[in-house]
């Protein structure tokens, strides 16, 4: 069952507030709930971990 | 639609029962034990592949499955069909689990009696669990559940970490106390860091620089110490070959002197004539020119030489002695050079140790300071080295001591290197796992709020025809926006919510009767699945109606009729008889109602269908012509008058008692009571069969007088009056009974036994080839 589209564009505005996620990691979380697919939530904060440190690096 | 069941739960034979597609509402009829929940479980056995009702009962411990089998039946035996169109489906147990072939459309809903208490009544979370099929999307659930377990693995890394982080400051604890012989409990945490940081002052690589700087001075010493002995034999060596050369020398001087004073220079030309005899054939002497034979010159010589061998021998022992001495003091020589250049070293290893200005070294001998050369390397040097071992020892044992004083600092500071790392290490994912936990909770928290949001929105969206249902059925009642909805803050907790007989506080089972909590249930049951894709929807309300009096029947079967449009299919099963007389009546036989009824349940026979006149009317005709006991033919044509009068007090509304006695079924004598008592009803009841234009018409109040006055007969014998009974001749009285009975059948019913079941508008009609027709429709007023 997808969410309701309002609902997957609520979510994706919550996920993305003040940096909680990586938007394209977001639109993964929101693909995945829409797909009914298991979210791997390890692998996934990897992933954000992983943006966070490139991001610093390259600000720094 | 038509379902097959076999050898399942109640049904022993095959049983089945059609579902008209025409109409949306099937109502099943039967009294307890009948096999109503058994045809839901066989439902449920093949859309969910569950047990049905028995999946909520304890089996002490019994496979629930294997449990649906009739208990006169094998697994294999057990056959559940459902027939819908040209698809069929078929539902078998397969070892423990049911196993289906053929793919089923649309969805069933089951509500049963206990489920609607539970829906109402239970506690919010429960009532949650009821309904969180319809309120919820299971990605989200899952999820939120899923994102809980993540960080609760987070926080037992988390705790795992923290024990970690003790483990490596006892360690350091621990490393401190070793380092300092501290022995002071508790540390003084400043005193440990101060500690810390000056064993760190000092790089690795100046550590190992000093440990190079020590390891090479005592490398030099141990050489020193090590490689003194090959030198001294040397010399030793050295003093020997001289002496044996000398001894050598004093020996052929003396047989020198016993000889001839030209034997050396007779001795070279005869070793030179003996090796040109050897390589020559000649006769001629080369010296004199004497001619003899080569052998015999060859003689000559040889006894010439043997005779100066001594002088031969002992000139080879000199030579060979002077070779020795030559060779020892070479090798004298080379041992000088090898501990003259340890001694250098130990110089420069020395000096080197000097300049690092960490110790105080002790010198080093003069012996070692002294040598310019591999030459001063003497034996007399030798001698002086010895005399000056103690002090050399002194060094060695500064050397010995520093390195192991290094070896320890350099340990000490290893080990302080990797806690520290490890505290580190552990700090940082520390720091990382914070950041990740808050993260996930927020994430859980966001989802958790987006579920209970769509959850509360679906409530509310159902919430006016929740109420609108529920007034339908209790019109005027004043419940007021009354609605289900999810708690903000207390977990998966459905809680009503509105305004109940003008007061918001007040809770529906609180101030509900049982009834309008079971209508109530039911409404919220209606409305939720009204809201989930009703269209391909079976549902399957499974006595679940039991509580609603006659008042507020017809109301709900409005209001179920009204409904029954939006789902595929709408089931109701009961067995409240008011329900079926109302049926029965004719007030609640619509067109669009499918009434089934089901007949008495035996182990043998299993599940039936109830037995129309039909059937009962073919035996007591059978009865009639065998005319063996009248008991018989008494019995079974009160049960053909009890079908027949129920449905004439039915369509006509007749007054019966509202309490038919504890079997709670009206007797002949009730409906004969009602009958009589429609004094207006009576003479105009006649019924009409129609062949063609033959129109014959048979009133039926003659034939029902006749039947009343003959029933005290039956009362008589049924009830072991014998002394009233032995007043009649019983087998007579039984078969006018038996006759009066089927003429009034013959009078009303088709040729199929049938009562007619529909109305023309004028009369009721029924659908044999003579055409019947029962007037009036309704009874005078």
């Amino acid at each position: 069952m997808p969410l309701p589209q309002k609902m997957s564009e609520s979510l994706l505005e919550s996920l993305t507030k003040s940096g909680l996620l990586d938007p394209v990691i977001a639109e993964e979380v929101i693909a995945d709930l829409n797909a009914s697919k298991a979210i791997r939530w390890s692998t996934l904060f990897e992933k954000q971990l992983k943006l966070e440190t490139e991001g610093n690096e390259a600000d720094n | 639609m038509k379902l097959t069941i076999e050898a399942f739960r109640g049904a022993k034979r095959p049983f089945t029962i059609s579902f008209d597609q025409k109409n949306h509402l099937s109502v099943v009829y039967g009294e307890n034990g009948s096999g109503k929940t058994t045809i839901s479980d066989a439902l449920q056995f093949l859309y969910h592949g569950t047990a049905g009702s028995l999946e909520e009962k304890s089996l002490d411990g019994k496979n629930r499955i294997v449990a649906l089998v009739h208990a006169n039946c094998n697994k294999g035996d057990l056959l559940v069909k459902w027939e819908q169109g040209q698809s069929t489906v078929v539902g078998k147990i397969d070892g423990t689990k049911a196993k289906r072939t053929g793919s089923l459309s649309g969805s069933l809903h089951t509500l049963s009696r206990k489920n609607i208490t539970k829906l109402i009544e239970e506690t919010p979370t429960k009532r949650f669990e009821r309904i969180q099929e319809f309120v919820t999307i299971p990605a989200l659930d899952r999820e939120e559940i899923g994102i809980r377990d993540f960080i609760v693995q987070q926080r037992q890394l988390q705790e795992n970490q923290l024990r970690g982080n003790q483990q490596a400051e006892l360690e350091l604890d621990s490393l401190y106390r070793e380092a300092t012989e501290n022995q002071t409990d508790p540390i003084d945490q400043k005193k440990r860091q101060v500690w810390a940081s000056g064993t760190l002052s000092v790089s690795l690589a100046t550590l190992e620089g000093r440990i190079k700087i020590i390891d090479d001075l005592n490398h030099e010493i141990t050489r020193l110490r090590d490689d003194f002995k090959p030198l001294k034999n040397a010399y030793l060596s050295e003093a020997s070959a001289e002496k044996s050369l000398k001894e050598a020398k004093e020996l052929l001087t003396k047989l020198i002197a016993n000889s001839s004073e030209d034997f050396a220079s007779a001795l070279d030309t005869l070793e030179h004539a003996h090796s040109f005899l050897e390589k020559t054939e000649t006769d001629t002497c080369p010296i004199c020119d004497t001619v003899s034979t080569h052998s015999e010159l060859t003689e000559k010589v040889s006894q010439k030489l043997l005779t100066l061998k001594p002088l031969v021998v002992q000139s080879g022992l000199v030579k060979e002695a002077a070779e020795a001495l030559q060779k020892t003091v070479s090798a004298r020589g080379a041992l000088q050079e090898g501990y003259y250049a340890i001694i250098t070293k130990l110089r420069e290893a020395h000096v080197a140790a000097c300049n690092s200005q960490e110790w105080a070294v002790p010198n080093l001998v003069p012996s070692v300071n002294s040598p310019a050369d591999p030459e001063h390397l003497t034996t007399e040097w030798f001698e002086s080295l010895t005399t000056e071992a103690a002090e050399l020892k002194t060094l060695s044992d500064f050397v010995d001591k520093t390195k192991r004083q290094l070896l320890g600092q350099q340990d000490i500071q290893k080990r302080l290197r990797a806690i520290l790392l490890r505290i580190k290490d552990i700090r940082e994912q520390q720091a990382a796992l914070i950041a990740t936990i808050a993260k996930g909770e927020a994430i859980a928290s966001i989802l958790r709020s987006h579920r209970i949001d769509y959850a509360n929105e679906t409530l509310l969206a159902i919430s006016d025809d929740f109420a609108n249902l529920y007034q339908a059925i209790h019109p005027g009642e004043e419940i007021e926006k009354i609605r289900l909805y999810l708690h903000a803050t207390q977990k998966n907790a459905a809680r009503f919510d509105g305004t109940l007989f003008g007061n918001e506080e007040m809770s529906p089972v609180a101030c509900l009767s049982e009834s309008h909590l079971d209508t109530l249930g039911l409404c919220l049951f209606l409305a939720l699945q009204k809201k989930e894709s009703p269209g391909e929807a079976i549902v399957y309300l499974d006595d679940a109606i039991a509580s609603v009096d006659e008042a507020h029947m017809e109301r709900l079967y409005g209001v179920l009729l009204s409904e029954a449009k939006h789902f595929r299919h709408v089931i109701i099963t009961s067995c409240y008889q008011p329900l079926r007389f109302k049926f029965r009546w004719g007030l609640l036989t619509q067109a669009k109602v499918n009434f089934i009824e089901l007949g008495q349940w035996s182990l043998t026979e299993g599940i039936n269908l109830a037995k129309g006149p039909t059937s009962e009317v073919s035996y007591l005709r059978r009865y009639l012509l065998e005319r063996d006991d009248a008991g018989t033919i008494a019995a079974k044509a009160g049960v053909v008058l009890e079908r027949v009068l129920d449905f004439l007090t039915g369509i006509y509304q007749c007054r019966l008692p509202r309490n038919p006695g504890a079997e709670q079924r009206w007797t002949l004598d009730h409906y004969k009571g009602g009958l009589q008592s429609e004094k207006k009803l009576m003479p105009l009841l006649r019924c009409e069969h129609i062949v063609g234009n033959d129109v014959q018409s048979h009133l039926l109040e003659p034939l029902l007088a006749d039947i009343f006055s003959r029933l005290q007969f039956r009362n008589a014998l049924g009830c072991h009056y014998k002394e009233i009974a032995g007043n009649f001749n019983e087998i007579a009285e039984a078969v006018k009974l038996g006759e009066a009975t089927l003429a009034l059948v013959n009078a009303i019913c088709d040729e199929n036994d049938e009562l007619p079941d529909r109305q023309d508008g004028v009369s009721w009609a029924n659908r044999g080839v003579v055409s019947r027709r029962l007037y009036p429709l309704i009874k005078p007023a």
